[in-house]
């Protein structure tokens, strides 16, 4: 009776194994996310952030309070993100300290990685998409981050050498 | 010195600020300053107004192509569906059409200010000899006791008629040389591209025409008594030309004129056309029957074409029939008279009667028939026969009243 028992056991812990094994089998390799342009939005009085044109719609207060810990108002008059080509998407604003690299998932965006940049905040910061990273720009000094989804590394020259489309 | 380093320093700083700010556009900016530059030039071709800026703003495209074609990849991107190269090419395309439309707009204006200045000159001659004729006909009103003196200021009036229709000629001609070539799309992009009122030439030209149908037909019905076939002959002519070119153009300048009474005008200009044309025709029959009762050629009455040909045919056949029956001295003087008139509506006026309806050009063919015909029995063939046999009886007498004294001297 035992012996059944086991077998009984062993043949259903199999089938649903296998069962598993055969549902998601199909995998698109070699995505690239990358956007080509940067999305410049005004967010509103809310904080929403409202892209119509690539389809996306976030709440900037999460970010505004990692940079200024205050949310009673909405300071940040104006947000830039890119998307990179694995598909994380790199936000920041004007006068933020970090570029915050956020994962897309059901329903929300998960923060991956928290770039520091710059420790007095960047004026006017661009995102520029680049072959193998994602550029970020300060208009007023010139100076340019190479950012990848773990980190940010500052470019050397002051004056931004040109970089391929 | 140091003030020198100190302006050097200021220079160079300045140059490296602008390198910077060059180099530091990012691309959201490069396709964001691309958009709103090619918008702008797409507002200043819809707005340009002149081939000179027109041209000017080519230059500036050129430019601007060359400022961005480095960026074509990725405004490629930007622009999706479209390409860069197909933005630049239509911007192109479209900057040469307004430069060629601007042209042909600028031509347009050239050649309808050159209408205004003839028309005003047009406007000065014809009031002048309007007012001369005016004068004329008051003088000869006054002075008809004095024969002579009337004769000769009936005279001047005919002469100066004949110059007032010189002038309508030229400035039918005017008229259609200018209004042919008239463009009404461009006249229609100038008024929107200037937002002026409509050329006021154009208004005088409609105006013009109105005052000339209707004082036309005041001259036909004030002076049938002074008018002669030749005075009508060349009314007719002028008539002719003067409604061809409402048939041809009439729409087109009434389209281009800008006052409200257009169509009013317009309507006038037709109503005058036709009753000038009738007045002509009526009074022209009623010349042309003293012209030929002033060379003695008694027909009957007519008053329109069919009674002027059946009155004319009648009467060549009447007098070919007296002149194969016996061709008198008489006959062959009235043949003479007939031939004196026939002669001058064969060489000069044949197309002004075909033209202006009095004959048919059929008709007109029969009756040179007839005139041809009745030249071969008009003369007085009989009246020769016998000169000359009594030429020859003289010329044999005397012949032989010189044989008969010969003969008796040698006898």
């Amino acid at each position: 009776m035992k012996s059944t028992i086991y077998t009984y056991v062993v043949s259903v812990v199999l089938s649903v194994i296998l069962f598993m094994g055969c549902k998601s089998s199909m995998v698109i390799e070699k995505v690239d996310y990358s956007q080509s342009i940067e999305s410049v939005i005004t967010p509103n009085e809310d904080g929403l952030v409202k892209d119509i044109q690539r389809g996306l719609t976030f709440n900037i207060k999460p970010l505004q309070y990692a940079e200024t810990q205050d949310t009673s108002e909405i300071t940040t008059k104006q947000v830039r993100y890119i998307r990179g080509q694995e598909g994380y998407y790199y936000i920041t604003a004007p006068n933020y300290k970090n570029v915050y690299v956020m994962a897309p998932e059901k329903g929300k965006l998960q923060l991956k990685e928290k770039l520091a940049v710059s420790e007095s905040g960047i004026e006017k910061p661009a995102l520029n998409q680049r072959a193998s990273h994602v550029q970020l720009l300060s208009r007023t000094s010139g100076d340019s981050w190479k950012l990848y989804p773990e980190k940010a590394k500052k470019n050397s020259s002051q004056i931004v050498k040109k970089e391929g489309n | 010195m140091k003030s020198q380093i100190l302006f050097l320093t200021f220079i160079c700083s300045l140059l490296a600020t602008s390198v910077i700010a060059q180099e530091t556009q990012s691309d959201y900016e490069i396709q964001k300053e691309f958009k709103q530059q090619y918008a702008q030039f797409e507002d200043k071709l819809e707005t340009v107004s002149s081939p000179d800026k027109a041209e000017k703003l080519i230059t500036s495209i050129k430019d601007f192509d060359q400022k961005f074609e480095d960026h074509s990849k990725l405004l490629n991107k930007a622009l999706h569906p479209k390409t860069y190269e197909q933005k630049m090419k239509a911007l192109k395309r479209s900057s040469v059409v307004t430069k060629e439309r601007l042209t042909t707009i600028s031509q347009q204006t050239k050649k309808l200010d050159e209408l205004q200045t003839q028309l005003a000159s047009y406007k000065t001659d014809m009031n002048r000899l309007n007012k001369k004729n005016d004068s004329l006909q008051e003088a000869m009103a006054k002075s008809i006791k004095s024969e002579k003196k009337l004769s000769g200021m009936l005279k001047e009036y005919r002469r100066n008629l004949e110059k007032r229709d010189d002038l309508i000629l030229a400035f039918i001609d005017s008229m259609v040389v200018a209004y042919q070539q008239m463009d009404l799309e461009a006249l229609q992009d100038l008024e929107n591209i200037d937002k002026k009122s409509r050329i006021k030439s154009n208004g005088d030209a409609l105006e013009m025409i109105h005052d000339i149908s209707a004082e036309n037909l005041e001259v036909l019905e004030k002076n049938a008594n002074k008018l002669r076939l030749q005075d009508y002959m060349r009314m007719a002519e002028v008539q002719q030309q003067f409604e061809m070119m409402w048939t041809r153009l009439g729409d087109k300048i009434q389209e281009v004129y800008d006052g409200e009474n257009a169509e009013m005008l317009a309507k006038e200009v037709e109503r005058n056309i036709s009753q000038w044309n009738q007045k002509l025709k009526t009074q022209t029959f009623a010349a042309l029957h003293d012209t030929l009762s002033d060379n003695e050629v008694t027909v009957d009455e007519f008053k329109n074409s069919t009674q002027f040909y059946n009155s004319l045919s009648s009467y060549l056949n009447k007098q070919i029939k007296q002149s194969k029956e016996n061709g008198s001295k008489a006959n062959f003087k009235k043949f003479e008279q007939f031939q004196e008139f026939w002669n001058r509506v064969e060489m000069q006026w044949s197309s002004n009667f075909v033209d202006s309806g009095i004959i048919g050009e059929s008709d007109m063919a029969t009756l040179n028939a007839r005139v041809d015909t009745w030249a071969r029995h008009a003369k007085p063939n009989s009246n020769n026969m016998l000169v000359y046999l009594l030429g020859a009886s003289v010329l044999l007498a005397v012949t032989l009243g010189v044989m008969l004294i010969r003969e008796k001297k040698t006898g």
